[in-house]
């Protein structure tokens, strides 16, 4: 097929001449390019002043917010002097009463200062008479002697081989006190020593 | 005296438009067939060759010509590309080789209206496989289609030329017997 396609090659390859049915309008378009490049260079010419537009309109804002703000303060300031004004007013005329009422005081004219009252309830004190009476002293005897008193009897349980055992100290001697204590008691209460000199052996003897 | 490079740049690049321009826009006219689209798309390459121009001129020793054909058939390409007419299908069918073609004469206006004729896909493939030269693989890359794609492409569009080569044949045949028989 190189034959076939050789022919439009050949032709079209590299062609410069434009055929009578085509229309090119080269310096139209040329100008549009032109246009359309200048236009594309002027969009970075507009990079500072969209720069400096947005700092103006940001200062402004920041502006518009510090006056804002101020404005609040001044209200509020205006408020308060207000209410200073009001609470002035209001000792300013205390001020004045309390002079008038100095002023009847020092004239003698006491019920002056009762027409002079604004009405406003104050802590009244009243003072009760009291009776001196005789001091009471009480007097602690105290005594070292403690006399022990039977309060309840308490029931002791003790068993048979305890029993028997007193019984046989009783019998023995009545009068007199009876040490003696069970096999099983001293094993448990007396502990057990292995290691004993002769000396002491012999001693345990004699004593037993 | 940037205001100078600038003056500089446009000078060149107006020189380069005087002497490309017929040329490329032609080279347009065989991608997207209507003038007017011809136009949108030699605008845009040439804004694209301004702004590509210095570095363009940073490489000595090339010449500008296959860069300026690059850069249109590139843009013919994307055109025809974001209006979606560039659908190629793999088409399989039965071609019949035209064997007894003869190296007939035909005009270079005739070939470009031939050309301009072919339905988007196969003008495209057409341009670039027989006119710009690329292989099938290199085409394949540039439309995203695969290579057997390209070479049915190729076969329609061929098809389609033969059979109005035939018909223009006859057709001068019909009007003109004298001037062909005197011959």
């Amino acid at each position: 097929m190189k034959q076939f396609d050789n022919i439009f090659h050949d032709n079209l390859k590299d062609l410069n001449e434009i055929p009578s049915s085509v229309n090119f309008r080269e310096d139209q378009i040329f100008n549009k390019i032109n246009t359309q490049i200048n236009k594309r260079h002027s969009w970075y010419r507009h990079i500072p002043v969209a720069v400096l537009l947005f700092l103006v309109l940001l200062l402004g804002g920041v502006n518009w917010h510090l006056n804002e703000g101020r404005k609040q303060m001044v209200s509020t300031i205006k408020e308060r002097d207000k209410q200073l004004q009001e609470a002035n007013k209001g000792y300013q005329k205390m001020e004045q009463e309390l002079l008038a009422s100095q002023q009847a005081s020092e004239q003698g004219t006491l019920h002056d200062i009762e027409q002079t009252t604004t009405g406003e309830t104050t802590a009244n004190i009243r003072y009760v008479p009291v009776k001196a009476m005789a001091p009471i002293i009480v007097k602690y005897e105290v005594k070292t002697e403690i006399h022990p008193i039977i309060d309840k009897r308490v029931p002791v349980y003790i068993t048979m081989e305890q029993t028997n055992e007193k019984k046989i100290g009783i019998q023995n001697d009545p009068d007199l006190p009876v040490y003696y204590e069970s096999e099983n008691l001293a094993l448990k209460t007396t502990p057990k020593r292995d290691k004993k000199s002769i000396s002491q052996k012999f001693n345990q003897f004699i004593n037993n | 005296m940037r205001s100078i490079f600038k003056n500089n740049k446009q000078r060149y690049f107006e020189r380069i438009y005087k002497e490309h321009a017929k040329a490329l826009f032609l080279l347009v006219l065989r991608y997207v067939s209507s003038e007017f689209d011809a136009e949108e798309v030699i605008q845009r390459g040439f804004i694209k060759v301004y702004s590509n121009l210095d570095s363009f001129q940073e490489q000595p020793g090339k010449t500008i010509k296959p860069w300026l054909n690059k850069i249109m058939v590139n843009e013919a390409l994307l055109f025809l590309r974001e209006q979606n007419r560039l659908k190629l299908k793999e088409q399989y069918e039965e071609y019949d080789l035209i064997t007894d073609f003869q190296d007939e004469h035909i005009a270079t206006e005739e070939c470009l209206s031939l050309v301009r004729q072919l339905p988007d896909g196969y003008r495209a493939i057409f341009n670039l496989y027989v006119i710009e030269g690329y292989a099938h693989k290199e085409i394949a890359e540039m439309l995203h289609i695969t290579e057997s794609t390209s070479r049915s492409q190729l076969v329609r569009a061929r098809k389609i030329l033969q059979s109005k080569i035939k018909q223009y044949e006859t057709n001068i045949n019909f009007h003109y017997p004298k001037i062909h028989s005197g011959g």
